[in-house]
């Protein structure tokens, strides 16, 4: 009997080695793996995939060859579209997108599938910044004066976008009197609205903030970082990021304001917390499409490790990006985008609510 | 500042630079030659290999490249009325009927000497003025944006046809199906008629496609023809005449130069829009208007100018601030992030060398392209004499895979030919084609613009801001000077009723109640939306209602008057015998277009294309099966290569083929 059941066991082991590991090492070689990028050629999602498209076969078993396809258009919503309707599930198309997760909360008619079906592989942190002219009345030193101002304007992309709703969210539970300009086509055109005092306040990703409100508007003394936004952990527990060390954390300053063991509640709350999660955490996204093969998705996700310890990698990475990037990966994100499935219903109305105010 | 331009002048002509300026060269002169492929294409496609350059190779190559493409772009604008890129739209308007009057040499030799003069005047330009341009990008914020808009707009509708009316009419139709798609604010889909694909909006290279040179490719198929109406043995003026033209009408050259210029500062226009407002100044300013759109040189003068000058003007808010001139310029940013360099302040200090190599490379490769493309003008213009037929296949293929190589979806091809279909009744009906291009590409600016001036500011920009108000006073001017030039036009030629427009009022009746049914439609489907996204279509729209009325009223007038004066009866409501016969086989090349459509949704482009221009070439061009075969093979071979290897073009996945 015990014989048996060894020998079983060692069968079932052998077979499993013989199944799975070749066939692990195997699916890979000799295919072509298409990145597809929901963004046009040439914009920081592009930039950013082609690195990752020059560097991921290297930590690929098999060594697959790697082209990128470009998918653009509907706010990225097209390739997503493609990648869940269109794509073959043959774990031969990874996409690697800038998502709008808010286009799925609000029931967008432009996206018509939904990420939680998707298969998670990674997701690249990406912590925003709001930040704003210092000579909004009475003067502004440091991100907590916004609250002695009013009559200022808020620039923005769309309503609905995730960024417009970050700076409007945290300044209405700062209890600051704005108005809101949503409708910018790209973060550079509100730069530049922030540059000719069109809008006086707007928040934008750190990379960008590193690379060109820095030099443009800190360096020369027009603007300054007023917060950004503390990273949640799995518990609910926050702190400030430590990639944004010259700028204060959101809870600092509000509890700065407020009083130190003040914390905020109610929707909006809620709401800018679930924007923060989605965002800061996953910024970026790599998917495959729903049902592909189950080593596909196991060498991709540990290709993300890998790479994620690749110093050749993550210099170049960093180069472009201007800070070390984390990442997250595999179960972790799956769970974070699960939730996407299960927001309350009230709060999905109350972002509707919200989101058609900034909108009129 | 001096030091700083010669050491960038050393920069530039170092080894590698210099190679991969030569090499960037060549690439683009490709990309602007051939119709689909444009600088914002060959800006992406370059840009991975410039991760393991130096900054000034890297921007050599890149800069290099996107340079000439405006000046080879004339070449098919010029030969075969196909916009090489979307910045030789306005070159076509007179480009084409000079090659038709067999002057296509005289034209490539204004075009290239304007193009090169024009690129070298904006790269000096460029170089000098980035450290002193700060004031006129902060003072364009959104309430001028808008305002320069309407100016634009109005000149091109006011100018460039006969008509005033059809003009402006036109050109609130083209602003109106820009709003087609998901509204920018809130996202309400517009105009959408249920198809998904329109959710995107409608895609621009279809449109100018089809509005532009689709007709005149049905027309060079129908005709029975070649593109020049005149046999080459009684072709007078070359190249020499077309260089000639430049250097007599230096000041239009140099006035286009600084309107490129400028608005390349301007940040988002872009040499798409540069190249109409060149050619509505250079219509505006001339005393003799008549020759416009006939094959007038100055019509080619200034737009090639303005279109290789404004290069130099996108890269002054580009590198000085960070904020791109264009969309190619978003691209060139990502060059800046990969070399790990700042846009900005640190250019014009610590960087000022480089920023002044970024000059050189223009001035030389603007130069070097003119010189190249003038030594095979000769050549490219032979196919101007060839016989029609002949020429149709490949020029459609081109103006397919143009369609294509954008989104990549069936539906812009069926875009191309609606939009076709459009541009053949607006062509033979008398209507200027040019102003529903440009509020095409203008609505979604105007919308925008529009929107966040009274987010921001009220009303109060109307009258607060002096840009403003000195782009109105312009816009009343323009208008002014058009009508008083028309009526004028008129009193000299009382007999034609020249606001018809064309020989045959009875199309002009139907592109009237077309464009009347479109703008109460869009005012209609408004109705129901929050402000944000109907204010704009019906801001549009009642105006577009009355221009309609108005255009509709004179058609209906010139038709009675023939009917009075017993000009026209029975069948002739639609023209003369050869007239119909014309429009009768226009409809079969649609079928045509329609074939390949359908064969491609069967076993795919790469088939259906070759198979499409074999046939066509037997069945409708009367030519042996041997010429067809190989006509389609070397057409499939260069398919294959120029879109499959070397751009990767995402084909059509067949029903039967996969």
């Amino acid at each position: 009997m015990r014989r048996s059941v060894l020998a079983l066991f060692g069968a079932v082991a052998v077979s499993a080695i013989a199944i799975a590991a070749p066939a692990s090492a195997q699916f890979y070689k000799g295919k072509t793996l298409t990145l597809l990028i929901n963004y046009p050629p040439g914009g920081p999602t592009d930039i950013e995939g082609r690195i990752i498209a020059r560097h991921i076969a290297n930590h690929i078993p098999g060594a697959p060859t790697v082209i990128v396809k470009n998918m653009g258009g509907a706010s990225g919503n097209l390739g997503a579209n493609f990648l869940g309707e269109s794509a073959a599930k043959d774990g031969l198309t990874l996409g690697f997108f800038t998502w709008n997760p808010m286009d799925q909360v609000l029931g967008s008619e432009g996206l018509r599938v939904k990420y939680n079906d998707f298969v998670f592989i990674a997701g690249v942190q990406q912590p925003s910044v709001v930040y704003g002219r210092k000579d909004i009345k009475p003067g502004i030193t440091r991100g907590a004066d916004i609250v002695k101002a009013s009559g200022f304007r808020v620039g923005g992309l769309g309503p609905t976008s995730t960024q417009m709703l970050y700076a409007a969210l945290s300044l209405d539970l700062l209890g600051v009197k704005y108005s809101a300009v949503a409708g910018y086509k790209g973060l550079k055109e509100v730069e530049t609205a922030v540059l000719q005092n069109e809008v006086q306040v707007s928040n934008s990703s750190l990379p960008g903030f590193r690379a060109s409100i820095d030099p443009t508007m800190i360096k020369t003394g027009v603007a300054i970082g007023y917060w950004h936004f503390d990273i949640e952990d799995a518990a609910g527990n926050f702190a400030p990021s430590p990639v944004v060390p010259d700028v204060p954390s959101f809870l600092q300053v509000y509890k700065e304001l407020k009083g130190k063991d003040a914390m905020p509640s109610g929707p909006q709350w809620e709401a800018l917390r679930l924007v923060a999660k989605i965002m800061n955490s996953m910024f970026r996204t790599s998917f495959l499409p729903p049902g592909s093969p189950a080593e596909a998705v196991k060498d991709t996700r540990a290709a993300f490790v890998a790479m994620w310890k690749d110093e050749a990698f993550l210099s170049e990475y960093e180069r472009t990006v201007r800070y070390r990037a984390g990442l997250v990966t595999g179960d972790d994100g799956q769970t974070l985008i699960a939730d996407l499935g299960k927001i309350k219903p009230e709060l999905v109305a109350f972002i509707r609510d919200y989101t058609d105010k900034i909108g009129k | 500042m001096l030091d700083a331009a010669l050491q960038g002048l050393w920069l530039a002509v170092q080894w590698p630079a210099i190679g991969y300026l030569a090499l960037g060269i060549l690439i683009g002169m490709y990309f602007g030659a051939v119709p689909g492929l444009s600088g914002l294409s060959g800006m992406a496609i370059l840009l991975p290999f410039t991760f393991g350059m130096d900054p000034v190779s890297a921007f050599a190559f890149l800069l290099g490249m996107y340079a000439v493409t405006t000046t080879s772009d004339s070449i098919t604008a010029i030969l075969i009325g196909v916009p090489g890129t979307a910045a030789a739209q306005a070159t076509v308007v007179d480009g084409y009927p000079m090659a038709k009057k067999g002057e296509a040499s005289r034209a490539f030799g204004a075009a290239f000497t304007c193009s090169a003069i024009g690129g070298v005047i904006g790269g000096i330009v460029m170089g000098f003025s980035i450290p002193i341009v700060q004031p006129i990008v902060l003072a364009f914020a959104k309430p001028e944006f808008f305002m320069l808009a309407v100016l634009g707009l109005t000149m091109v509708g006011a100018l460039s046809g006969g008509s005033i009316l059809k003009g402006l009419a036109v050109a609130t139709i083209g602003l109106l199906i820009a709003n087609v798609g998901y509204a920018q604010q809130v996202a309400i889909p517009r105009y959408w008629l249920g198809i998904p694909y329109l959710l995107d909006g409608l895609p621009l290279v279809p449109v100018v496609l089809g509005i532009f040179a689709l007709p005149e490719l049905v027309s060079l198929a129908a005709g029975k023809r070649s593109i020049s109406d005149i046999p080459r043995e009684s072709v007078a003026g070359g190249l020499m005449r077309g260089m000639r033209d430049a250097i007599d009408h230096w000041w239009l050259l140099l006035r286009s130069s600084f309107i490129g210029i400028y608005i390349g500062i301007l940040p988002a226009l872009g040499s798409t829009i540069a190249d109409w407002v060149a050619y509505g100044h250079a219509v505006q300013s001339a005393k003799d208007k008549s020759q416009f759109g006939k094959g007038d040189v100055r019509g080619v003068i200034a737009p090639e100018a303005a279109n290789n000058s404004v290069k130099g003007g996108e890269l002054v808010p580009t590198v000085a601030f960070g904020i791109p001139g264009s969309a190619p310029m978003a691209i060139l940013l990502g060059a800046f992030l990969i070399q790990g360099l700042t846009p900005g302040p640190e250019m014009l200090t610590l960087k000022l060398d480089l920023t002044f190599s970024m000059m050189w490379s223009l001035i030389f490769a603007n130069i070097v392209a003119a010189v190249l493309l003038m030594m095979w003008a000769n050549q490219l213009q032979k196919i101007i004499f060839i016989r029609g037929e002949l020429v149709v296949p490949a020029i459609a293929m081109f103006v397919l895979m143009g369609a294509w190589s954008g989104n990549a979806q069936l539906g812009d091809w069926i875009v191309l030919i609606v939009f076709g279909a459009i541009g053949v009744l607006m062509k033979q009906s008398g209507w200027p084609r040019a102003p529903i291009v440009l509020g095409f590409i203008l609505g979604d600016i105007m919308e925008n613009s529009l929107h966040l001036s009274l987010r921001a500011y009220g009303w109060a920009w109307l009258w607060e801001r002096w840009i403003v108000v000195v782009l109105m006073i312009l816009i009343v001017v323009t208008v002014y000077f058009a009508i008083r030039q028309q009526v004028r036009d008129r009193r000299k030629a009382t007999a034609s009723a020249s606001d018809a427009g064309g020989s045959v009022p009875v199309l002009s009746i139907a592109m009237s109640v077309l464009v009347l049914v479109a703008s109460v439609y869009s005012i209609v489907g408004a109705l129901g939306w929050p402000d944000a996204v109907r204010r704009f279509p019906i801001l549009v729209g009642v105006p577009a209602v009355l221009l309609a009325l108005a255009v509709l009223f004179r058609d209906i007038q010139a038709i009675r008057a023939q009917a009075v004066a017993g000009t026209v009866r029975g069948p002739a409501w639609l023209g003369d015998a050869d007239f119909r016969a014309e429009l009768r086989r226009s409809v079969y090349f649609f079928g045509w277009l329609g074939f390949a459509l359908v064969l491609s949704v069967l076993v795919g482009q790469l088939i259906a294309i070759p198979v499409f221009i074999a046939l066509f070439l037997v069945l409708w061009g009367r030519t042996s099966w041997l010429f067809a075969v190989i006509y389609a093979l070397l057409c499939a071979v260069f398919l294959w290569i120029v879109f499959d290897q070397v751009v990767s073009t995402n084909w059509y996945r067949s029903i039967l083929l996969g």
